[in-house]
């Protein structure tokens, strides 16, 4: 199986040879975290960052009522929490979606690799930008657009970023998300994600039966989700 | 944990949504406020209005009723 961390760098930028057998030591180092258990918790100081391999992950944050919100959704080849090298203290917590594996990566590695290797250096800021972006797109689509343009943009995203890691079918993938992480994702009620996706399969642009999501009409969810990729760029070049 | 059916009607026809896990009734009337306020919240981003909206929701074991929620109901409060 390819290294989804590698196959999402070499998406953005050339990995010299010498490079990919760093990133291939980066994730000798693994394990496995069942679905619906916590992979990193909030207040903890962790002293490594982990990649994700295979499985997908959500960061989340829990309000003193006990409702949760879902901040960001990562697919394999994302580091979850590469910011707490230098962040240090969790403000979040990372939940495991489905079945994970991921590898750890020793902060102390980290450390050494930013004195050592400065193109690999601003890849890893480049990962720690890309998830600023993403999340200046989710705050935009939240604020900006209705629940059906929210979800489907939310699907458009999915499946783009894990077509770069080659986890998509045809128009098919996989996404192991249920109603009530869905809605914390969206920062909507559980019935009205239902609803959002009852209406989403009713104008014919998806289809979602257990953990597969089949994307029917592109086109039609693009427009609807008014989804443009620059901002996962998605384009090869110097960084 | 209990399941709920939340049934929706307004002037077109009727949609249902089953099979919501929720702790109990007080949750799932709580769930259908929400829902009812980010409804008509889309609605206004849409220029739709849909204060005329009715929701139900069911226990779907038993088929009680178990909440009502006129979303024009939602809309009492005046600014001042």
């Amino acid at each position: 199986m390819s290294n989804p961390f590698l196959l999402n760098l070499q998406r953005r930028d050339v990995i010299t040879a010498p490079e990919r057998a760093i990133i291939d030591d980066m994730t000798q180092r693994s394990r496995r975290v069942e679905a619906k258990r916590d992979i990193v918790e909030e207040g903890t100081m962790p002293t490594d960052s982990c990649l994700l391999l295979e499985g997908m992950a959500a960061r989340y944050s829990v309000l003193d009522d006990g409702r949760r919100q879902i901040t960001a959704v990562h697919v394999a080849g994302d580091f979850v929490d590469l910011h707490n090298l230098l962040l240090a203290r969790m403000d979040h917590s990372v939940l495991a979606l489905g079945d994970c594996t991921v590898a750890m990566v020793s902060h102390d590695f980290l450390r050494s690799l930013t004195t050592t290797h400065p193109h690999l250096t601003r890849l890893l800021w480049f990962c720690t930008v890309l998830d600023a972006a993403i999340h200046r797109q989710w705050l935009i689509a939240s604020g900006r657009l209705s629940s059906v343009g929210q979800v489907a943009h939310f699907l458009c995203e999915m499946f783009t970023r894990l077509s770069v890691v080659e986890l998509t079918e045809g128009f098919s993938f996989r996404l192991p998300l249920n109603q009530s992480e869905l809605s914390d994702a969206m920062g909507l009620s559980v019935v009205h994600v239902n609803r959002t996706l009852q209406e989403l399969r009713k104008r014919g642009l998806i289809r979602w039966h257990g953990d597969q999501v089949e994307i029917l009409d592109w086109p039609g969810l693009v427009a609807l989700a008014h989804f443009d990729p620059t901002y996962l760029n998605l384009e090869s070049r110097p960084r | 944990m209990p399941r709920y059916r939340f049934e929706f009607m307004e002037d077109l026809g009727d949609e249902t949504v089953e099979g919501i896990e929720l702790q109990n009734d007080e949750e799932a009337h709580k769930e259908a406020v929400r829902c009812a306020r980010e409804i008509m919240a889309d609605g206004v981003m849409e220029g739709v209005d849909r204060t005329g909206w009715l929701s139900r929701v069911f226990d779907e074991a038993t088929g009680r009723l178990v909440a009502t929620v006129r979303f024009s109901d939602l809309l009492t409060k005046r600014p001042g």
